[in-house]
């Protein structure tokens, strides 16, 4: 299981190592003694194909490998949670354009008390709302930090 | 001399009234997140350095140290009350601490452990105050090549030494790197990897990559189990003295920790948390009680509190003397300082010695201050262990996102933030180490700078530079520090 999960994890590597090899081949190289924009990346790229090629090839070998131990990821209804306040932190930065800081913070601030297991709405309802405007006020008008005003509610 | 003289232009800084208020915030923040099990001081700090933004560079520097050795008197509460140790360099105090607190002992153990970390900070201080000016004049003698062969040193150590496996740690160095190459190159303007969006000109932030590493990635790990409000054993106030045979067993051990965790601090890498197992195993091997350990020895408790906040003294050498940071808290401090316009370098004692001095000076009284607020508010700390945790969650989330996108005002930076708190999260899982993306980071474009400029100087020549003793040196012992733990990570295979 372990083995299999950081096979993936380090072709994965391996693949954005190649496709930054690329990237960095199409940058100026320039000369050993006059060095250009490409030259470190592509030193970079070479080490991270090079770090993920040596654990890759160890781990199609019979032994496991040292260090190769990993945590359970979650199932059931952990998993769908973690996945759902992933999911919800998109949807937050998504909204903020559109709908602007207080909205999205307040409905942000519901929609995770209720995935961390708050029952009660109207409780739900008030940490939304309190740590919206007391963020809100905070940042605005106190840290004087511009938050996005929002296009459809600005 | 010198030392006096700016130690006392140091307190004439760290005591104005504005000064006073941001290092007693900054230690009571930075006890606050060492008593909560998750946040460390890294994320603390990334979380709060937007806040610094109407302060000077001084007074931001005072409040985010105070953060970093703040955490490291905070995180022993909930080690010693309720074994769980609010960061991780207090791992080790929950081996002894809560047995202690187990036989009625919890306040002799806070109170021991509150004393050696004042005492062991105090001692920390001083050492840097003397050190740090010596390697500074040391680091005037640096040129390109000196740089990017310790700027290299530091990763390899980093790599190395962090405990787990370093090939997963160079993978993290080399991401880090690949971040570090994002934006414009400053040596030719030209732009990289930006694929032509604009804000990726400006390169990807250190806060937004740090908060959602160590702080949405550890939020995600919380959201996996929903757990109820711990019971804490609660400690009266009468009950913080310990016994004089229990002061007579913890002197001692204080300032071996003091000791012990300042030459480590100086050492690149995971000091804090490395310190404190050293120190546990010198008590433990010089004891006169070794069948102790385990069962609740307070040398056990007094040494690696004493080790972890000498340490992180020691970190800041490094940083303030050569403009170099070898751990994550101390890159962070890195990053707040180019944010407020100053760069730490070898000449950043005499060009910004308020800055230099005055940190210095405010972690004496940051010291000071924690003394205080940790032994009689004991309780009070403990007592946050009792915020709902979807409470929590959702205040620390809120926090990161309004920080990162308050940096530039960029919403690209938000949906960085995100972004890495998944990669954190998947990372964590896999049991890959967060620090040395956070340190390839910081010092890749710093290696990428010296090493061109190495390379122009030596005209490409590479024997030029390695006929530059103090970067031979420096390079020799990072393959030495690689061929040693290869050697002996697989003799103990073997075994």
């Amino acid at each position: 299981m372990a083995k299999g999960i950081h096979r993936i994890c380090y072709t994965l590597f391996l693949v954005a190592g190649i496709l930054y090899l690329i990237g960095s081949l199409m940058l100026p190289m320039g000369t050993i003694e006059a060095p250009r924009s490409g030259l470190f990346p592509l030193l970079v790229a070479i080490f991270i194909v090079a770090m993920s090629l040596f654990p890759l090839k160890s781990s199609f070998k019979e032994v496991e490998v040292s260090g190769e131990q990993i945590e359970p990821f979650p199932k059931g209804l952990d998993r769908n949670r973690v996945l759902a306040i992933a999911a919800v932190l998109f949807l937050f930065a998504f909204c903020l354009k559109p709908f602007g800081y207080l909205i999205s913070t307040i409905c942000l601030m519901a929609v995770i008390v209720r995935l961390m297991g708050l029952k009660s709405w109207i409780k739900v309802a008030l940490a939304g709302i309190i740590t919206g405007v007391i963020s809100f006020y905070l940042f605005a008008f106190i840290l004087e930090v511009p938050l996005p005003r929002g296009e459809i509610f600005p | 001399m010198e030392a006096l003289q700016g130690i006392a232009n140091g307190f004439s800084v760290a005591l104005t009234g504005t000064n006073i208020l941001v290092c007693f915030l900054g230690c009571l923040f930075g006890t606050i997140v060492g008593v909560l099990p998750g946040l460390g001081p890294v994320g603390a700090m990334a979380l709060l350095i937007p806040s610094t933004f109407a302060l000077g560079p001084t007074s931001a520097m005072i409040m985010l140290s105070g953060i970093f050795y703040g955490a490291m008197y905070g995180g022993s509460t909930t080690s010693i009350l309720l074994n769980v140790p609010g960061e991780a360099a207090s791992v080790v105090t929950a081996i002894e601490g809560h047995k202690m607190a187990r036989k009625g002992r919890a306040g002799a153990a806070l109170t021991v452990s509150a004393v050696g970390s004042f005492i062991a900070g105090t001692f920390g201080v001083v050492a840097l105050m003397f050190f740090a000016p010596f390697l500074a004049i040391f680091a005037l003698a640096f040129g390109a090549p000196e740089y990017f062969a310790l700027a290299l040193l530091g990763l390899i150590f980093l790599s190395q030494l962090g405990g787990g496996s370093p090939v997963k740690s160079y993978l993290m160095v080399g991401f880090g790197l690949l971040l570090g190459t994002i934006g414009t190159d400053l040596m030719s303007g030209m732009t990289r990897f930006t694929f032509g969006n604009v804000e990726l000109s400006q390169g990807i932030e250190l806060v937004p990559v740090a908060m959602g590493l160590y702080g949405v990635g550890e939020i995600l790990l919380i959201a996996e189990r929903i757990t109820g409000i711990p019971q804490i054993i609660k400690v009266k106030l009468r009950e913080l003295f310990p016994t004089a045979m229990e002061w007579k067993r913890s002197i001692p051990p204080m300032f071996r920790g003091g000791f012990v965790g300042f030459i480590m601090g100086l050492i690149p890498g995971p000091a804090a948390i490395l310190s404190t197992f050293l120190s546990y195993a010198v008590e433990k091997r010089i004891s006169k009680r070794p069948e102790e350990f385990g069962k609740g020895a307070i040398e056990g408790v007094a040494g690696p509190e004493s080790a972890n906040n000498a340490a992180t003294a020691g970190s800041m050498v490094p940083l303030l003397a050569l403009g170099i940071p070898f751990a994550p808290p101390t890159a962070m401090l890195m990053g707040a300082l180019t944010i407020h316009g100053v760069q730490p370098g070898p000449l950043f004692m005499r060009q910004c010695p308020d800055i230099f001095w005055g940190v210095i000076a405010s972690m004496y009284i940051g010291n000071a201050v924690l003394l205080i607020l940790n032994l009689p508010l004991v309780s009070v700390f403990a007592s946050i262990m009792r915020i709902p945790q979807h409470l929590l969650t959702g205040i620390i989330l809120v926090l990161c996102l309004v920080g990162s996108y308050s940096i530039n005002n960029s919403l690209l930076d938000v949906y960085i933030l995100i972004s890495m708190g998944l990669l954190g999260y998947t990372l964590r899982k896999l049991k890959f180490d967060m620090a040395p993306l956070i340190l390839g980071l910081v010092l890749g474009p710093l290696i990428e700078k010296n090493f061109r400029q190495a390379l122009f100087m030596a005209r490409g020549d590479v024997w030029v530079i390695l006929n530059r003793p103090i970067a031979t040196t420096l390079l020799a012992a990072g393959l030495a520090v690689i061929l040693f733990s290869t050697f002996l990570r697989r003799r103990r295979a073997k075994v």
